[in-house]
């Protein structure tokens, strides 16, 4: 007897569900894009237990006609393909066909479902992969699916899982990213009966960003309106007509002084589709290049539009990864897009009153994280009330702005005169207003102290100077007029294995930027010759930066990366340092340079450079507004 | 302990520690004077670690002994006293007391026990007069280095060495890498008795000068070494340094033998040209050109941001012409160290070092300067 088997529906259904059902949050995630799909405007999605005793996802989108629905159990069974080519383009969140027979088979699983061209309803019910009725049913137009039980025949699944609480986060963090995917939907999320998410259908991205984060992020945030970019594809054969691509860029960026640890707050939507993509995280990272410390990440909100034949999700089940078809076209747009962005907006950090430099740290997944931990450690059994009272408002409400809440106090005696109303501008000035600063002095040599008619700005004189030096030395480089200094004796320095790698890919460079240098005998280097606002004595720190930097990322830097990285040593090494007593014509002369800088927010390592304390913050910390 | 000195002897010698106290307290001691009285004699004793000086000046001892007070305060203070006789009395407590006519004053002192050891001097093995190493230090402090990371170039180099058959010679040379002075005298100093190559830290050669010039025309120094310090006694003082580590760079290697093309110029004309011109280089690089034609010298810049700016100087040139760019705060640095009045410039081409030498010195002495040029 031959020992290969074609193996039977349910064990085939049970091993797709290993790769596409791993947690609860994954079940929502299929059966989200499921109710998006068909077109809904209003999701609601259950969840008791963390998803694992109930996950309900119900929409008003166009249901299933009941043969339908009974087809829609079989494995790759789908509305969303018909043939091959389909694949080319795919439209629709879900293509697979696989998603439903998965859960079926691991789970509880009642469909409840009416399409607008049938009287009644259908409602199924599926235990473990096997059907246990079909029965016609009065209900409303829609779809209501609910999984039960989830993993209750893979005991090795439900051991997995983690607790509630971060399953429940989850579940809770997917939801607020379609949510912002479709910004024109409602969303409801509910957790044992409490609300934890529920935004109406909003006019533009912005309110939804709003809705869902609340102010105090979106003010650290710059628009991204939109950047278009056409690819011209040229034709496969003589004749046919040069095909044109367009992608479309919008989205939010983080301001440089919000700095994330990881890359959680990076959120990627390709199509509306929430994708996790090496390239795409890559040209962010490279946007903020020099922007923001390296190893620290940005808070970004991208929504990349292009046509469906120039990006491929049939990558892995769970659809998370996507191929483009252009990818350097594709990194050099988001790059370019989001770098200009930056540029224009200029914007400039602000103290903040609270002190809260970490506040966004981990969004949204920390205040979920938060309200599940404040949950927890309420009491599980709600007191007995005798009166009906209105129930105490959700620590995080997004549909609402946050309540203000003012400390009471007592009236003061206007003793001073009213504050005359022109010197309280409109908030959200910019740095374009360090042209009119006026330096008061310094806090202890280090930091600059100066006026405006916008409030009181500190500058840290050193990253200062290495922003002007940077743009600088990099002006000179394009311009290839290097002003290179030779010296007495060549300074001779030994390299590690690993240096000289670097230091062969990029000796042109070097060359280009000012570094004479002859290889001179085994790993060891000869500089004849440097940029001429290098001291001799920093050289060989300098150069040895220069290829310690050029290491982490050996492979993904690309020349102008290198020219940037060599650019911020010599930079760093040039500039005045902190504790550096400065007159007030030389202050006045650093604050004038950074104004006519390209990017006075940060330096090319990314610390911020000012720091803003607004008349509004002013007024308000002496009471008068 | 207890004496009685004039205050000008005090102020005088006081005044000399004073560059060497640490200014930057990180340890108390070291800001303080260690006062010793025995015989007829008052010494001061003051040191940073690095460096370290002893005075002495005549005194009337009352009772011998030593204490230490803040020498800055005790300066301040005695310099306004009324000029005369004061009379210093350590007490119990390591206060001093100062009497001075009808004033009165008690200054916090320390033990004296924690006060450093300065190591004694070894006997001497070279001997040269006080106003040539001050003048030899002179010319060459500028174009030390001053980083403090290539620590073997934040001194300049002394080398006295006899010949067989020859007058001994010294020679000091420095360098920051960009540039090397270096001098040499022949004949001028008496026979060493071992030849002489050391290192000599910036701070020290500061020092000297300072010594040298209170020291008078006619004074001697001399030099001993021990493994870790050098001694230079003028007369009475005595100032010790720790040694600088590491070697000095082959500075024969540097100095040019082929810099064939050769413009004399007057020193205050170009020194005049090159400073005005310099207003306009780039502030950091502080880079100028240099055209050197038939019996002209064209020194000028120009720069996008600042604006451009050209000076003519005649000179006796007749080589080819050479374009060549230069560090402007190099040239001045020596432009403004030689008295001479006339300086030439020695080149090969635009792309190797020039050299710069003040005219019509006697074949004892030689002083060279060598930069090296800018690629602009």
């Amino acid at each position: 007897m031959g020992r290969i088997r074609v193996l039977p529906d349910q064990v085939a259904n049970k091993i797709a569900a290993g790769e596409v059902v791993e947690r609860p949050a994954s079940v929502v995630k299929e059966l989200l894009e499921n109710a998006l799909d068909a077109g809904s405007t209003e999701v609601r999605i259950e969840v008791e237990a963390g998803g694992r005793r109930l996950i309900r996802v119900a929409d008003n989108g166009c249901g299933m006609l009941r043969d339908d629905a009974l087809l829609a159990f079989e494995r790759h069974a789908t509305s969303k393909l018909r043939d091959v080519k389909d694949l080319l383009a795919i439209a629709t969140l879900g293509f697979r066909g696989e998603a439903l027979p998965s859960i079926a088979s691991v789970s509880r699983l009642q469909l409840e479902t009416r399409s607008p061209e049938e009287d009644t309803g259908t409602r199924i019910e599926i235990a473990g992969g096997r059907l246990l009725r079909c029965d016609e049913a009065a209900l409303p137009g829609g779809t209501s699916i609910t999984v039960r039980d989830l993993f209750f025949n893979v005991p090795a699944r439900r051991k997995f899982l983690r607790t509630e609480q971060t399953e429940l986060a989850h579940v809770a963090s997917l939801a607020t990213h379609y949510s912002l995917a479709h910004h024109d939907k409602s969303f409801e999320l509910w957790s044992d009966g409490g609300e934890l998410l529920r935004v109406t259908p909003a006019g533009t991205l912005k309110e939804r960003v709003y809705q869902v984060f609340g102010s105090q992020v979106v003010e650290d945030l710059v628009e991204m309106t939109g950047a278009e970019k056409h690819l011209a594809i040229p034709a496969d054969r003589d004749g046919d007509e040069p095909e044109r691509r367009v992608f479309h860029l919008r989205g939010f960026l983080s301001q440089p002084q919000v700095q994330k640890a990881n890359r959680n707050s990076i959120y990627i939507f390709v199509n509306s589709r929430l994708i996790r993509d090496r390239l795409l995280m890559h040209a962010i990272t490279a946007a903020y290049h020099n922007l923001i410390p390296p190893g620290s990440f940005p808070f970004a909100l991208l929504f990349l539009e292009c046509d469906c034949e120039e990006v491929d999700v049939n990558v892995h089940p769970s659809k998370t990864e996507v191929r483009f078809r252009h990818q350097s076209f594709v990194h050099d747009f988001v790059r370019d897009a989001m770098r200009e962005q930056l540029l224009e907006s200029r914007p400039a950090p602000v103290f903040s009153p609270p002190p809260s430099p970490q506040r966004a740290a981990a969004l949204p997944y920390s205040e979920f994280t938060q309200m599940l931990i404040d949950q927890a450690s309420a009491p599980a059994m709600p007191e007995p009330v005798l009166r009906e009272s209105p129930p105490p408002a959700p620590r995080l409400d997004f549909s609402a702005p946050p309540i203000e809440v003012k400390p009471l106090r007592l009236r003061v005696p206007d003793t001073h005169g009213a504050f005359p109303a022109d010197a309280i501008p409109a908030s959200g000035a910019s740095l374009e207003s360090l042209v009119d600063l006026r330096p008061l002095g310094q806090i202890r040599e280090s930091f600059i102290v100066a006026s405006a008619a916008d409030g009181l700005w500190i500058i840290d004189q050193h990253v200062a100077h290495e922003r002007i030096l940077f743009e600088q030395i990099l002006k000179e480089r394009a311009a290839g007029r290097i002003e290179v200094q030779a010296l007495l004796l060549p300074i001779v320095i030994q390299l590690t294995p690993e240096q000289q790698v670097r230091y062969a890919r990029i000796e042109e460079e070097l060359r280009a930027c000012g570094f004479d240098t002859e290889p001179f005998g085994n790993r060891t280097v000869a500089i004849k010759a440097a940029p001429a606002a290098c001291s001799a004595a920093d050289l060989e720190t300098v150069l040895f930066e220069i290829l310690e930097n050029a290491e982490p990322e050996a492979r993904s830097m690309s020349m102008d990366d290198i020219r940037r990285a060599i650019a911020a040593s010599l930079a760093c090494r040039a500039a005045i340092k902190i504790n550096t007593r400065l007159d007030q014509t030389k202050m006045e002369w650093l604050l004038r340079e950074l104004a006519a800088t390209d990017y006075p927010m940060s330096c090319p390592h990314g610390r911020p450079i000012a720091l803003r304390y607004g008349m509004h913050e002013i007024l308000k910390a002496f009471h008068r507004i | 302990m207890e004496f009685t000195v004039q205050k000008a002897d005090l102020v005088r010698e006081l005044g000399l520690s004073q560059g060497v106290v640490e200014k930057k307290t990180t340890i108390p001691i070291l800001s303080n004077v260690l006062l010793e009285a025995s015989g007829d004699r008052l010494s001061l004793t003051a040191t940073d670690l690095e460096l370290g000086i002893r005075c002495s000046c005549p005194a009337k001892v009352k009772k011998e002994g030593s204490g230490t007070v803040p020498a800055k305060k005790l300066l301040d203070y005695v310099r306004l006293l009324p000029d005369g006789e004061l009379t210093l009395k350590f007490l119990d407590n390591h206060w001093a007391s100062i009497t001075c006519g009808r004033s009165r004053t008690k200054m916090a002192g320390m033990s004296r026990e924690s006060f450093p050891e300065l190591p004694p001097m070894p006997e001497a093995t070279a001997e040269l007069p006080a106003p040539l190493l001050a003048s030899m230090i002179t010319k060459t402090i500028f174009a030390i280095s001053a980083e403090e990371s290539r620590f073997t170039l934040n001194g300049a180099l002394l080398v006295i060495r006899e010949d067989e058959g020859a007058a001994p010679v010294s020679v000091m040379v420095s360098t920051d890498g960009h540039r090397l002075a270096y001098i040499e005298h022949t004949g001028e100093v008496p026979p060493p008795k071992e030849a002489v190559r050391v290192l000599i830290p910036r701070k020290c050669m500061a020092e000297l000068v300072r010594l040298a010039q209170e020291a008078g025309p006619e004074s001697r120094v001399n030099l001993a070494g021990d493994d870790n310090h050098l001694f230079f006694q003028i007369g009475a003082r005595l100032l010790i340094t720790r040694r600088l580590a590491g070697n000095f760079p082959d500075f024969e290697r540097v100095l040019p033998r082929d810099n064939t093309q050769v413009a004399t110029l007057d020193r205050e004309d170009i020194k005049a040209a090159v400073e005005r011109v310099a207003q306009f280089a780039d502030e950091r690089s502080r880079a100028i050109r240099i055209l050197f034609s038939a019996n002209e010298v064209k020194v000028f810049t120009s720069s996008t941001d600042t604006g451009e700016s050209e000076e003519l100087v005649p000179s006796t040139y007749s080589g080819p012409d050479i374009d060549i760019g230069f560090n402007a705060a190099y040239l001045i640095d020596f432009l403004r160290a030689v008295s001479q009045d006339q300086v030439s410039f020695q080149l090969k081409d635009h792309k190797s070092a020039g050299e710069l030498c003040p005219v019509g010195d006697p074949a004892s002495f030689r002083y060279r300067y060598v930069v090296m040029p800018m690629r602009i």
